[in-house]
C-alpha cells in the first residue's frame, strides 16, 4: 500500500511535521510506500515536498494533516482516492484578532473550512476524541510519541528533584490562548509568598515579536522567568528534567502533547481542563478552572512540598504514557488507514 | 495528600492568603464582541515594514529585497489600501446608522 500524506505547512519544530515523520517512520516499518507534500514548507523542514510531487496512483491513500486554513489543499480533494483526514485542531480566532490578524484570519477561516474537508473524505479522525467529536467523528488516531528521551533524566546537580530549586515550567506556543501571562501571574504569587529563588521557564516559539515583546515585559516585572525559543531536543529534555512541576492554562488543546512530555519526564502537571486537555491527562494532572491566579500558586506550593501528592502524580503520570505508547497508537492510525483503502 | 483533595485545599489556603498584589501588564482577553470605535480602528489597514522579513538563515538579503519591493510598489499598494479602507468606513458607517435607528424603533 502507499500512504501519501499531505500537510498544508510544514515547519522544523511544529507538532504537526513531527506527527508526518513519526507515521512515514510507521509505514516503512509496514513495508507502505508513498511521500509526504506540504503546500507551505519551511526552509529548515526536512522530509516534505511541494504540493505539486502529489502524484498518487488510484489506489494510494491520501492522508490529509488538517491543521490549518488550506485552500491550496482543495485541489487535493478533487483526486479520485480514498481519503483520511486528520484533525490536529486549529485554535480560535478570538483569541488571536488582537495579536495576529492575519494568523486569526487563518484560523476563523480554517475552522470554518474544516467541516467542509472532512465532509470529502471518506472518513474523519481527530488526534483526540474532542477533535474526533467536532467532526462529529469517534475516529481517534492519537499521536506517536517518542518520549524515551524524556525519562530517567536527572537535574544538572544529579540531585533529586525535590532538593533542586523550584522549576516551574511550560512548554507550548507563545500565544494568547495559551495564557502564558497567566501562568506569570500565578508564578509570581507563588514566587512572593513561598519561593523567592523559584525559576519560571517559558519554552515555546513565539506568535511574533510585538507579543514576545509584550510577555517579555510582563515577565521582567516579576523576575526568575526565562522565555526559550527553539531549542534541540536535547535542550527540551533537559528543560523537563530541571523541572518540578509543568503548569498548564491553555484555553485551547486539541490534545496537548507537552503533557505526556511531563508525565514522561516524571514532572508533576497542573494544568486547566480546556479542549482535549482532561482526555490526554486522565487522572495524572490537577485540573483547575478557576481564573484566580492565587489557586494555581496555592497549588503549585503543595506540588512542591507533599511528597505524597507528587509520587502519585508521578505515577499516574506514567499510567497515562504508557496508555499512549507508539504502539497503540500505531494500531489506531493502521486501522484507520486499512478502513478508508 | 491524594490528588483529588488538592484542588480544595489550594481554593482554602488561597482564601486565607486574599493579598496578593495585581501584576500591570500583558493581560489577555478573547476577542468575541467587537465595539463599533474597534471596528474602525481596524477597518483602516497599515501595512507593517516591521512584518517583511525572511525566516531563512542568512535571510538579510532576501528580508532587504522583500522590503525594496514593498517600497517599489507602494502607490498600487496604498492606492488599493486606500480603496479597502474607504469601503470599510462607509460600511461602518451604515452599520452605525442602522444600530442607531434599530434602537429608536425599539425605544418606541
Amino acid at each position: 500500500m502507499n500512504v501519501w500524506q499531505v500537510l498544508s505547512g510544514a515547519g522544523p519544530v511544529d507538532a504537526v511535521s513531527r506527527q508526518a515523520l513519526a507515521f512515514r517512520e510507521r509505514f516503512a516499518a509496514w513495508g507502505w510506500g508513498g511521500r509526504d507534500v506540504a503546500a507551505f514548507i519551511d526552509p529548515r523542514a526536512k522530509g516534505f515536498e511541494p504540493l505539486r510531487a502529489l502524484r498518487p496512483a488510484d489506489d494510494d491513500v491520501l492522508l490529509i494533516h488538517y491543521s490549518a486554513y488550506a485552500p491550496r489543499l482543495r485541489t487535493v480533494l478533487d483526486l479520485p482516492n480514498h481519503k483520511l483526514l486528520l484533525s490536529h485542531n486549529v485554535t480560535p480566532a478570538r483569541w488571536l484578532w488582537d495579536h495576529d490578524p492575519p494568523i486569526a484570519l487563518q484560523c476563523e477561516l480554517g475552522r470554518r473550512q474544516l467541516p467542509e474537508y472532512a465532509a470529502r473524505c471518506d472518513l474523519a479522525a481527530g488526534v483526540s476524541a474532542y477533535n474526533a467529536a467536532e467532526l462529529g467523528s469517534d475516529v481517534v488516531i492519537p499521536p506517536i510519541l517518542d518520549l524515551a528521551g524524556l525519562r530517567g533524566r536527572t537535574p544538572p546537580s544529579g540531585g533529586l528533584r525535590s532538593t533542586s530549586p523550584q522549576s516551574v515550567l511550560f512548554v507550548g506556543r507563545l500565544a494568547p490562548h495559551k495564557r502564558q501571562d497567566e501562568v506569570i501571574r500565578a508564578f509570581a504569587l507563588y514566587k512572593q509568598r513561598y519561593a523567592p529563588e523559584a525559576r519560571l521557564t517559558l519554552v515555546g516559539e513565539p506568535l511574533n515579536e510585538a507579543y514576545l515583546q509584550a510577555l517579555r515585559e510582563l515577565a521582567d516585572r516579576v523576575g526568575g522567568v526565562e522565555i526559550e525559543s527553539s531549542l534541540s531536543q536535547e535542550q527540551l529534555a533537559q528543560r523537563y528534567a530541571n523541572a518540578s512541576v509543568f503548569v498548564c492554562l491553555s484555553e485551547h488543546e486539541g490534545f496537548c502533547v507537552p503533557l505526556l512530555e511531563a508525565f514522561a519526564a516524571d514532572v508533576p502537571v497542573i494544568a486547566r481542563p480546556a479542549g482535549g486537555v482532561p482526555e490526554t491527562a486522565g487522572d495524572a494532572a490537577l485540573l483547575v478552572d478557576d481564573r484566580d491566579p492565587a489557586v494555581v500558586a496555592e497549588l503549585i506550593a503543595l506540588v512542591q512540598s507533599d511528597q505524597e501528592l507528587r509520587e502519585e502524580l508521578v505515577r499516574r503520570g506514567r499510567a497515562r504514557v504508557e496508555h499512549y505508547a507508539p504502539d497503540r497508537a500505531a494500531v489506531a492510525l493502521r486501522a484507520a488507514i486499512e478502513r478508508v483503502s | 495528600m491524594r490528588p483529588e483533595e488538592a484542588l480544595a485545599e489550594a481554593r482554602r489556603r488561597a482564601a486565607e492568603h486574599a493579598d496578593g498584589e495585581a501584576i500591570e501588564g500583558l493581560t489577555i482577553e478573547p476577542t468575541d464582541r467587537v465595539g463599533l470605535e474597534q471596528l474602525i480602528e481596524w477597518a483602516v489597514a497599515e501595512a507593517d515594514i516591521g512584518k517583511v522579513r525572511s525566516t531563512r538563515a542568512l535571510g538579510a538579503p532576501i528580508t532587504a529585497l522583500k522590503r525594496g519591493l514593498v517600497h517599489l510598489t507602494r502607490q498600487q499598494t496604498g492606492d488599493l489600501l486606500a480603496q479597502q479602507a474607504r469601503f470599510n468606513l462607509h460600511l461602518l458607517t451604515r452599520v452605525a446608522e442602522l444600530e442607531e435607528r434599530i434602537k429608536r424603533l425599539e425605544e418606541r
